[in-house]
């Protein structure tokens, strides 16, 4: 990399992306204070989406860099969807995986852009660097475990438990009176991401929530039923057995909250069956449900697994990025016709990009990825970031072997701007991201 | 001393996937150490192997598809090929969970073993239910063996080949930019032996001169590992059904990296899944290797087989993999949070090989000899259902126990080698937070405890003990979808000779006497519970006072308010 990352230069290379002030972070408080309700849909490709098949570029010289690079991987050129009208500011031109024809819509439509080359940072470094172990670099890098997790802390030197989007809840939720639902919504089970020092993520599936079957109808029988799940002191004093109970009062509680403000929403237009669409539609429904739950701002949590793409990648990815494509589609849609476009941002990510070469069949853990970012609130058609160059070995100051592209754009600076857009006052950005700082990040 | 009832039954919940009152009986007679004695040295029985089973239930639904929709069913261009689905190991699994009191303790480990070594159907894997049942039988099979031995096997398994993909790995080919495939090479390690960081014996994490953690190993390391695992390729040819493109004189032919047979052909559904995979020389890296700061040397030159045996031994010999594995089983059979004392004894069982005996005779009889420490975890809720449905002999007409696993899957969120990623079920710090975050402990069976999954739990006991809705079997082939199983338990509860049922016959006539009803709660918690003294008691017997006459009912509330208070979800050691 020529020169260190700093907000100057994601603000202009990321001109695109900085629509509307929000994502800019030029947004000032008070006028946050008066906001709409907001929120941020995060879907992680679980595994490492091989994202330099999916933003490829497109112009004749560039594409061919890529086809060399990539080998038996490569795409050929005309299955490319053009992404018109766009070049970066070194005149490529690039274009999407055959799969995703709603995306390039979207794009097209300027709701949905891309940020180019993200990755957990610890702070901005060259191959040299790289090697000689100068700079610190995130613990466990390339590996899923702590990958996964640093795109959820924003803490790469650490294994925390705490996430980012928690943290938001503890800023906005500080206190959650007993039934109310938190405002960090997961369709992906327990989580760190969601929780914080306080908040935590309510769970629910693609069909909403679940609650307890025998409270359903009042006998006598089923109210003496509902004694197994009183605590004595030998159970309270227990914390296992404490937390195993009160986990189960609590979400029936707020199940019964949670069910009622659903169950006025309906969703207009339709979605596939897959997994990740439901679950889309029903992060669609408890976003109109906000208001009744209490919410101003949420959080909503995907994982959709799978990306691990050691193997059979150029199979395995056409038919994913067919779901994200599709769903995102149709979530955008949905939205549109709920009249809750403008409150909403949808992001991607994913444990790392991979390696450019080819182990014959698929690709191996690499570290800077690309991104989808959706939404009216950013100022779509664009790509932010830097497209790194895809040569191999020393003609490449980002190829730290392999293919292994050295991140230009912290996850750190995305998200950043996403919290301040979810009402995240600038000054406590550092409680979120103590990195940004050392990322030559403005706060 | 012999130990009291509530002590066995308190090691039985540890040491098997559960255990009925006769067995409580006959265990308290014998002594906790002699049975656990004979357990272990019992060699494998071939009847309780996976393959076997898997196989005969698969033949079975293959031979009622021939009957009720002919021989094109199976073979003929364009047709569903009847693979062996995942659901006929799920099958074979629960029949052999659910069905009889040998290798208690072996099925135990085994299904312990899993949640380490994973593959899962949550893959391409679905489509070999013979496969995995293979798989599974190493897992049952070297379960008191050496854990080299074990590694070996599963490292050339094609299941794990195809899992964690070095099957098909070849060597770098630098002119087309193809390097060798990192994956196992870095998950064997992660995962499997040393983990990320040093540890010393009791486990607990070494620090450098700064405080911080010591890597075991980077990238360097991982790439060089990964020219080890190359030249792997299933040993032959397999197809189940004869078409334009297949002919079954093509079965057994060996699989060759250059034969000009597309690639894609080379794995699932086409290669034999339970034969294991072999080194083709010409594919395989033969340079000298080196790793691990030198602790592994390879001169080059030698075979795959050859490498690939030495680097196995080599990791389970570093000082790592004995806290490691130990910690691992710890928190499966026993306690979340075992002492570093703890860690440390049963490490120092597991010696240069990983000898496995000796670190689980360690593992479930240290906490006899130490009660005074704290043994606790949340039982994962397959365990829940596995000890419930044990506790009273589940059986059916048909007797064939061949549960589809999908509805308490769907509920529940956990199904034997069905893990959504290969860091199994939950991650092993997770904690949730409240007291036992405060109290710096990890529970990593929570993560399968949110607001969806802590209540499906209790509905899915309603259904069971209410409703008499167990969990669903299927011996017959679906109308619907005609190369399948049924597995629409809707329509499978309807089946009655297949249905499931619980044996309450000890406990009826306990009920059968309103006098008895205290007798009848003790029994049922003691063995549910290990207490002597359940604090449930009077809340139970208050509850049921009711309808004291109705001696079903009266069974049915006791079961369901054990079964949902965490005297049964946690398992307790140290209970008196």
């Amino acid at each position: 990399m020529d020169k260190p990352i700093t907000r100057r230069d994601f603000m202009k290379t990321g001109a695109t992306l900085a629509a509307g002030a929000a994502l800019a972070g030029h947004l000032p408080l008070d006028a946050w204070a008066g906001a709409p309700p907001r929120a941020l849909v995060f879907i992680m490709l679980d595994g490492g989406n091989d994202s330099f098949n999916m933003l490829v570029p497109r112009s004749g010289a560039d594409h061919r860099v890529y086809a060399r690079t990539r080998a038996n991987l490569a795409l050929d050129r005309s299955v490319l969807l053009p992404l018109s009208g766009y070049r970066d500011d070194q005149g490529r031109e690039f274009g999407l995986h055959p799969a995703m024809a709603d995306v390039q819509n979207l794009f097209q439509k300027q709701q949905l852009s891309f940020v180019a080359n993200v990755g957990p940072m610890v702070r901005p470094l060259t191959r040299d660097e790289f090697y000689t172990g100068q700079v610190p670099l995130p613990l466990g890098l390339l590996s899923h475990a702590d990958q996964f997790r640093h795109w959820l802390t924003a803490r790469p030197l650490e294994r925390t438990q705490r996430g980012w989007f928690g943290r938001l809840a503890d800023h906005h939720q500080p206190r959650l009176k007993a039934g109310a639902i938190p405002m960090n919504i997961s369709l992906a089970g327990n989580n760190i991401l969601q929780r914080g020092q306080r908040a935590v993520p309510y769970s629910i599936t693609d069909n909403g929530s679940v609650g307890l079957a025998f409270r359903a109808d009042a006998s006598p029988l089923n109210r003496n039923l509902a004694r197994a799940l009183e605590m004595d002191a030998s159970q309270k004093a227990d914390p296992f057995k404490s937390t195993y109970v009160s986990l189960i009062e609590k979400a029936q509680r707020r199940h019964q909250t949670f069910s009622k403000a659903l169950s006025r929403v309906r969703v207009p237009t339709p979605f596939d069956n897959t997994p990740l669409a439901q679950q889309l539609k029903m992060a669609a429904r408890a976003i109109q449900a906000g208001p009744d739950l209490g919410h101003g701002v949420q959080t909503f949590f995907i994982r959709y697994i799978g990306w691990d793409h050691h193997d059979e990648l150029l199979n395995n990815h056409q038919r994913m990025l067919s779901v994200v494509s599709r769903a995102l589609g149709q979530f955008q849609r949905a939205l549109d016709a709920m009249g809750t476009r403008s409150d909403v941002v949808t992001f991607t990510g994913s444990d790392f990009g991979r390696t450019l070469t080819s182990n014959g069949n698929g690709t191996d853990h690499g570290w800077g990825g690309h991104i989808l970012v959706m939404g009216d609130a950013i100022r779509g058609g664009g790509i932010a970031g830097r497209y790194p160059h895809l040569e191999l070995g020393a003609g490449n100051p980002l190829d730290a072997g392999d293919g292994v592209i050295i991140p230009t754009t912290p996850t750190d600076h995305v998200f950043a701007e996403l919290a301040q857009w979810a009402g995240m006052p600038r000054e406590d950005l550092g409680n979120l991201f103590p990195g940004l700082a050392q990322l030559g990040h403005p706060i | 001393m012999k130990p009291t009832q509530a002590q066995t039954s308190c090691f039985l919940m540890q040491s098997t996937l559960g255990a009925h009152n006769a067995l409580l009986d006959q265990v308290s007679d014998m002594g906790i150490h002699g049975w656990l004695d004979r357990e272990l040295n019992q060699r494998p029985s071939e009847g309780e192997q996976y393959l076997p089973l898997t196989r005969k239930i698969w033949q079975h639904f293959r031979s009622h598809l021939i009957e009720r929709h002919g021989e094109g069913a199976i073979n003929g261009d364009g047709n569903n090929p009847a693979l062996p689905y995942k659901w006929y190991f799920h099958m074979a699994w629960w029949h052999h969970a659910l069905s009889g009191d040998e290798h208690l303790v072996r099925k135990r480990v085994a299904q312990a073993l899993s949640e380490l070594l994973v593959i899962s159907d949550q893959s391409v894997l679905e489509l070999d239910a013979l496969g995995m049942a293979d798989y599974y039988d190493l897992l049952y099979t070297h379960a008191f063996g050496y854990y080299d031995e074990l590694l070996e096997a599963v490292s050339l398994h094609p299941c794990m080949g195809v899992y964690l993909s070095h099957m098909n790995n070849r060597k770098a080919d630098p002119t087309q930019h193809i390097h060798p495939d990192e994956n196992y090479a870095r998950e064997i390690m992660q995962l499997f032996t040393i983990g990320l960081v040093e540890l010393d014996d009791d486990g607990r994490e070494k620090q450098d001169s700064q405080g911080l953690p010591i890597p075991t190993y980077d990238n360097r390391d991982i790439k060089e590992l990964a020219r080890v695992f190359t030249g792997i390729r299933a040993a032959s040819y397999k197809h189940e059904w004869t078409n334009s493109f297949w002919e079954s004189s093509y079965n057994g032919y060996p699989v060759g990296f250059s034969d000009g047979v597309p690639k894609a052909h080379k794995t699932i559904p086409f290669v034999d899944m339970t034969r294991p995979m072999q080194v083709e020389e010409a594919f395989h890296d033969r340079g000298p290797k080196r790793l691990l700061k030198g602790r592994i040397r390879l001169p080059g030159k030698q075979k795959g087989a050859t490498e690939i045996r030495a680097v196995v031994r080599a990791l389970v010999a570093h000082p790592n993999t004995a806290p490691f594995v130990a910690r691992h089983l710890i928190r499966q059979l026993v306690t979340s949070n075992p002492s570093p004392d703890y860690v440390a004894a049963a490490a120092a069982k597991f010696g240069p090989r990983g000898d496995l005996k000796a670190m689980v005779r360690e593992i479930l009889t240290y906490p006899l000899a130490h009660p005074g420490e704290n043994y606790r975890k949340l039982k994962s809720p397959l365990l829940r259902v596995t000890q419930l449905l044990r506790a009273f002999k589940v059986h059916n007409d048909s007797g064939r126990l061949w549960l589809i696993g999908d509805d308490i899957q769907e509920a529940l969120g956990q199904h034997p080698l069905s893990a959504p990623t290969v860091f199994n079920f939950y991650s092993p710090d997770f904690v949730p937070p409240g007291p036992l975050e405060n109290h710096n402990l990890t529970a990593p069976e929570f993560q399968l405890h949110g607001d969806d999954t802590a209540i499906a739990y209790v509905n899915t006991l309603y259904q069971w003990f209410f409703g008499e809705f167990y969990p669903a079997v299927s011996t017959r082939i679906s109308d619907q979808e005609p190369n399948v199983a049924e597995l629409d338990p809707e329509r499978l509860q309807e089946i009655t000779e297949d249905r499931l049922r619980l044996n309450f016959s000890e406990l009826t006539a306990l009920a059968q006497r309103p006098g008895n009803h205290r007798e009848l709660v003790d029994r049922v918690c003691r063995l549910l519970t290990g207490k002597r003294r359940p604090a449930l008691k009077k809340r139970i017997l208050d509850t049921v006072r009711d309808y004291r006459d109705r001696p079903d009912w009266v069974i049915q509330t006791l079961l369901f308010m054990v079964a949902v208070s965490g005297d049964f979800t946690v398992l307790e050691g140290d209970n008196g």
